[in-house]
């Protein structure tokens, strides 16, 4: 039977962090069927996992929990696959000249592919932080402490300015 | 302790990645359909073993030959045995202790080794199955060997039933063992720190 509130709050969810999302499925997944198929993971999971969330997390901490969650799954079952179709540059960004536009998009295909390259642990918590969580959200989601955010944190993002080419 | 990690530039670059929006309604349509065919799996399954149930009852009420009973009163043996162990494996694999990416891996793993566990002991299962029937039919019905090992329901459920259904468990084994590796790793990953 439909429950009208259920489809709207799934609806609303969806629609608010679209963006987080994609992202999280590109840093998981690298050809576009590949992000989508993670994504409707993502969508199912949530879908079933709504009924149980009762507020005591933030909207933001429930989905991220439940979406990582998903994508641990999708690595373990999936076949070896890793390109970089789907990424594309913010339509915002077309006011910028073609060498910045080449330029950007270089920067984000090596920032995505150096996530990606990124052990589990290390990816998992600076996903978490580019997409603007703070220590004690990022401790909520990976049931970890904020103590333990802020050391991985650290490495992650020396080990991920190192495969970029950057001084950490 | 910095509340809002600072990742300055790596952070620009990361939303400047295009994100297409979503069709919500279009993704709504898949998940409601994909949840109605998880629910109507199991329920299929279920129906499933009473429409054979069923089925192997009614012919013994019909034919009231004792290798008709024989054969229904198997069946339920064999059901009454396969349920209970299918459920023996898969305590402990319902749900995470908590939300927890580490809670998830452990159940993940604790599924996959379910599963392991699982397949050896459906092959022994459905093979001492089909093995008990024989005999036992022989035993107490009598009969050529030949004709039995060659009987229509011998051909479909031992002839082509067993290497099927081995070959169906082999792969699904085989693809459980990857992921078990993979959770493995994924694990080892999260307690380094």
């Amino acid at each position: 039977m439909p429950n009208p509130d259920r489809e709207a709050a799934f609806r609303a969810l969806l629609r608010a962090h679209q963006g987080s999302l994609r992202r999280l499925a590109a840093s998981y997944a690298g050809a576009t069927s590949e992000q989508e198929d993670l994504l409707q993971e993502i969508a199912l999971a949530l879908w079933l996992a709504l009924p149980s969330f009762r507020g005591e997390s933030s909207e933001k901490t429930f989905l991220f929990r439940i979406a990582q969650n998903r994508c641990i799954s999708h690595i373990a079952r999936r076949r070896p696959v890793d390109s970089l179709d789907g990424l594309e540059l913010d339509p915002a960004d077309s006011a910028k000249g073609p060498d910045a536009l080449v330029s950007d998009a270089e920067q984000s295909s090596r920032l995505l592919q150096g996530v990606r390259s990124l052990p589990l642990m290390h990816r998992q918590v600076i996903v978490l932080a580019l997409e603007d969580l703070d220590y004690r959200e990022i401790a909520a989601v990976l049931g970890i402490t904020e103590t333990n955010v802020g050391v991985r944190l650290n490495r992650a993002r020396a080990r991920l300015r190192k495969l970029m080419g950057e001084p950490a | 302790m910095n509340s809002r990690p600072d990742l300055g530039e790596l952070r620009q670059q990361w939303h400047r990645q295009h994100a297409a929006p979503l069709d919500v309604g279009a993704l709504h349509s898949q998940v409601q359909a994909e949840s109605r065919a998880q629910s109507r799996a199991l329920l299929i399954t279920v129906l499933l073993t009473a429409a054979v149930l069923c089925v192997v009852f009614a012919r013994a009420l019909l034919l009231r030959t004792p290798t008709a009973w024989f054969g229904a009163l198997w069946t339920l043996l064999f059901a009454a045995v396969v349920w209970p162990v299918s459920l023996w494996l898969a305590r402990g694999t319902r749900r995470p202790r908590d939300e927890s990416t580490t809670a998830h891996i452990e159940v993940s793993i604790r599924r996959c080794r379910a599963a392991l566990i699982m397949a050896p002991v459906g092959i022994v299962l459905y093979l001492a199955g089909l093995t008990s029937t024989l005999l036992m039919r022989q035993r107490l019905f009598g009969g050529e060997w030949s004709e039995l090992l060659f009987s229509t329901p011998m051909i479909i459920t031992g002839w082509i039933g067993v290497p099927l259904y081995a070959g169906g468990l082999l792969w699904y084994a085989r693809r459980q063992r990857q992921r078990l590796k993979v959770l493995e790793t994924l694990q080892r990953q999260l307690g380094e720190g």
